[in-house]
């Protein structure tokens, strides 16, 4: 007997880059943990009163990148991060968080460990935050 | 059945909430709903295109209408089409006696130019007033050397400015030149062009239609700054302006209000060092500021509405409203009314003064109603009866209720009498009503329990070279008068402020004796002593008090006081009441005060 599996994805956004799939030509789409991971960037990467009209959504993680690099910068880096994923990411939750100074390359490198809510999968992402985006 | 998006919301939030619906319900994504997705954003974007969009409209249609436009260049271009050009500030002004003396044989013209200078110590000095036009005195063949001769001039407060412009191209279009002074009364405008003369051409004026290529006319508009903007013709309607034309623009720059009331002037006539002011004019008057943005969507309809010619009494209203600034009330009404058919009654209350000038009446008349009046009916110019209400006023409140202190309820009672006077009374026709302030005292604080007020009318009677400006007195209210001889020991309910009479060493007032005589008595050592018994009638039905005695009074004014059957008090049509709030009491009582409330006099008359 032969058996057909549907792949039904929970989330799916479209792709912020704007691709093209080559097989529809129709816009890329990024589902589930992509979706997620996208949309995680997405975030710290918004400042306050980025959005219209939502002046509340985003960090302050693009201010801290211009504060001097000292171990208490880490910190409070972590906590916008920590801040901003807890206010608008509600299909995660945090099990670890690292910032690591990358100060020869005049960046941060953040190491997040997370679970997916809905799978109670584990999942990790590394992001590199810079100045310049 | 397709789920639409709605469309009528306006806020951003539940626009977006209606995007996010319509779009859910579609298979191809599903993260609309998570702040950081790309949907989210995207539905965000959209959200604010479409919330911009819609309030671009409502603004676009708001400002379309003249009822709901709110920016004044958006009031006014609208008004522009019914052919409105709204009032601009306008300068006080009065009629002045100039007298000259002949200096000597030859002196026998004297030119008073436009422009002439008349000095006054108001405004530390800075107001000034001037003629804008030419007056010529001539004195009789016969005079001899030392006589002297008298002219009335008109005098405008405001100072003289000229604005020139030249062109430098031939317009064949209507050609527009703005003015940069904002405070300019274009009445007293003048425009030459190369020397000559151009006229000002209103809508209203008939000589539109016989306008041609060589009409030497400009129009006047509000410009979209507020200021004012002179037009000159397309060779068409009026000749237009060439390459290199010299344009002179004189006006007159006002301080509108400030300069009403002022009547203490200094000459300063070209030449002539023996200009002096014969007698002390009427106080200046007509001074206001431009049409405001409410004015004119209030009159603009009204004044398309009558086609610039005074048939109703509406008409007049808004034609004067629109050509005199200076009116905080007006009541017209036919002569038919009156029986005095073929006359119109004009009834102006002046923001400046208590009546209007004989000057200003003149103004009013000559320049103002002439043109736009029906020939066979004659303007009346008549004063407004202004009537002073004195109230007592006993508030009871509740201690654990108020906020504040007693004190600081009754001032705010007596602050509230303002608020009355500006917006229940004021007007004519504008009735006192007990009812409307028990309300507003009621609402004034939450400690209020109760309030009740008795009201006395008061007249202002003026005496001048020991006769009265008036001997009769109509209140237009029915009297307290419950029975025949009510009161006649105390003094009945008529009772006047204390005045000088010619050889009397002690003061005079009136009472009556409660069977409708007035009764002239003498206040000696704080008794009345009657000189007359009969000194007047008063009629309590109608209100109507007569004095009939020569009781020779000094110069001077008193005040009349009557106590109305009502509570309430009629404004007729000519008829402005108003709140004299120094001389109302207001007397707050704590509710447990039970023996000082029965203590205090509710009666309505003393």
């Amino acid at each position: 007997m032969k058996q057909t599996f549907e792949n039904k994805n929970i989330y799916k956004d479209f792709d912020m880059s704007f691709s093209r799939n080559p097989l529809t030509n129709d816009l890329g789409t990024k589902s589930d943990e992509r979706a997620i991971q996208q949309s995680l960037r997405s975030l710290l990467n918004t400042n306050y009163y980025e959005r219209p009209f939502r002046p509340e959504v985003g960090s302050n993680i693009r201010n801290l990148l211009f504060e001097q690099a000292d171990v208490f910068l880490v910190d409070d880096i972590k906590n916008a991060i920590t801040e901003v994923i807890v206010n608008y990411e509600p299909r995660i939750a945090i099990i670890s968080l690292d910032v690591v100074d990358k100060n020869e390359m005049n960046a941060y490198e953040v190491s997040l460990t997370y679970r997916m809510n809905l799978t109670q999968e584990v999942k990790q992402i590394t992001l590199t935050l810079k100045r310049l985006r | 059945m397709v789920d639409r998006p709605v469309i009528s919301n306006l806020d951003f939030d539940e626009v977006k909430q209606d995007l996010v619906t319509h779009f859910k319900n579609r298979s191809e994504f599903s993260d609309y709903e998570f702040t950081g997705s790309s949907l989210n954003l995207l539905m965000d974007i959209l959200s604010y295109n479409t919330h911009y969009y819609s309030l671009a409209s409502n603004f676009l249609l708001n400002e379309s209408f003249i009822e709901s436009a709110i920016l004044r260049k958006n009031v006014v271009s609208i008004a522009q089409r019914l052919n409105y050009t709204p009032r601009s500030v306008k300068a006080a002004s009065t009629t002045v006696s100039l007298r000259f003396t002949k200096q000597n044989e030859n002196d026998t013209n004297i030119i008073i130019p436009g422009g002439s200078l008349f000095k006054s110590s108001a405004g530390n000095g800075s107001l000034t007033f001037h003629t804008i036009k030419n007056y010529v005195l001539q004195f009789e063949t016969n005079a001899a050397v030392g006589a002297t001769k008298s002219i009335d001039v008109e005098i405008y407060e405001g100072s003289f400015q000229t604005q020139s412009f030249t062109s430098n191209k031939d317009y064949t279009d209507f050609s527009k030149w703005q003015i940069t002074q904002d405070n300019i009364d274009t009445d007293t405008m003048t425009v030459a062009v190369n020397g000559t003369q151009y006229k000002k051409v209103t809508p209203e004026d008939e000589s539109l239609f016989n306008l041609s290529s060589d009409s030497r006319v400009y129009f006047l508009e509000e410009n979209r700054d507020a200021g004012i903007s002179i037009v000159f013709g397309n060779d068409i309607a009026g000749k237009a302006i060439k390459d290199n034309d010299q344009i002179v623009v004189s006006y007159l720059a006002t301080n509108g209000v400030e300069g009403n009331g002022i009547k203490i002037f200094t000459p300063v006539i070209s030449g002539r060092v023996d200009a002096v002011i014969a007698t002390t004019p009427d106080a200046a008057q007509g001074g206001a500021v431009k049409e405001t943005i409410s004015e004119i969507k209030n009159n603009a309809p009204k004044w398309f509405q009558a086609q610039y010619r005074a048939v109703t009494a509406n008409d007049y209203e808004v034609i004067l409203k629109n050509k005199f600034g200076d009116i905080q009330a007006i009541s017209v009404w036919g002569g038919d009314e009156v029986n005095q058919p073929g006359k119109v009654f004009l009834c102006i209350k002046p923001k400046s003064a208590d009546t209007l000038t004989s000057a200003t009446k003149e103004i009013i008349k000559k320049q103002i109603i002439k043109s736009s009046n029906v020939v066979t009916v004659r303007p009346e110019i008549v004063d407004p009866r202004v009537f002073k209400l004195k109230l007592q006023t006993v508030v009871v409140y509740d201690e654990s209720r108020l906020p504040t202190t007693r004190s600081v309820l009754v001032a705010k009672v007596q602050n509230l009498f303002n608020y009355i006077n500006t917006n229940y009374v004021g007007d004519f026709l504008s009735s006192y009503r007990e009812s409307n302030l028990s309300y507003e005292i009621k609402n004034l604080d939450q400690s209020v329990v109760s309030s009740n007020t008795r009201v006395t009318m008061t007249s202002d009677i003026t005496a001048t070279n020991g006769f009265l400006d008036r001997y009769v007195y109509e209140f237009g209210n029915k009297l307290y008068h419950p029975a025949p001889g009510f009161l006649a020991s105390k003094g009945g309910i008529l009772t006047s402020s204390l005045f000088k009479r010619e050889n009397n060493l002690v003061e005079s007032g009136f009472d009556d004796d409660g069977y409708g005589n007035i009764r002239l008595y003498d206040y000696n050592d704080n008794t009345k002593v009657y000189v007359n018994n009969k000194a007047g009638r008063i009629d309590y039905e109608t209100g109507k008090v007569e004095f009939l005695y020569d009781f020779q009074p000094q110069n001077g004014i008193f005040q009349l006081n009557v106590v109305p059957d009502s509570v309430d008090v009629i404004a007729t049509r000519d008829m402005i009441l108003e709140i004299d709030n120094s001389n109302s009491i207001v007397t707050a009582v704590e509710i447990k005060e039970t023996d000082l409330l029965r203590s205090i006099n509710l009666n309505r008359s003393t």
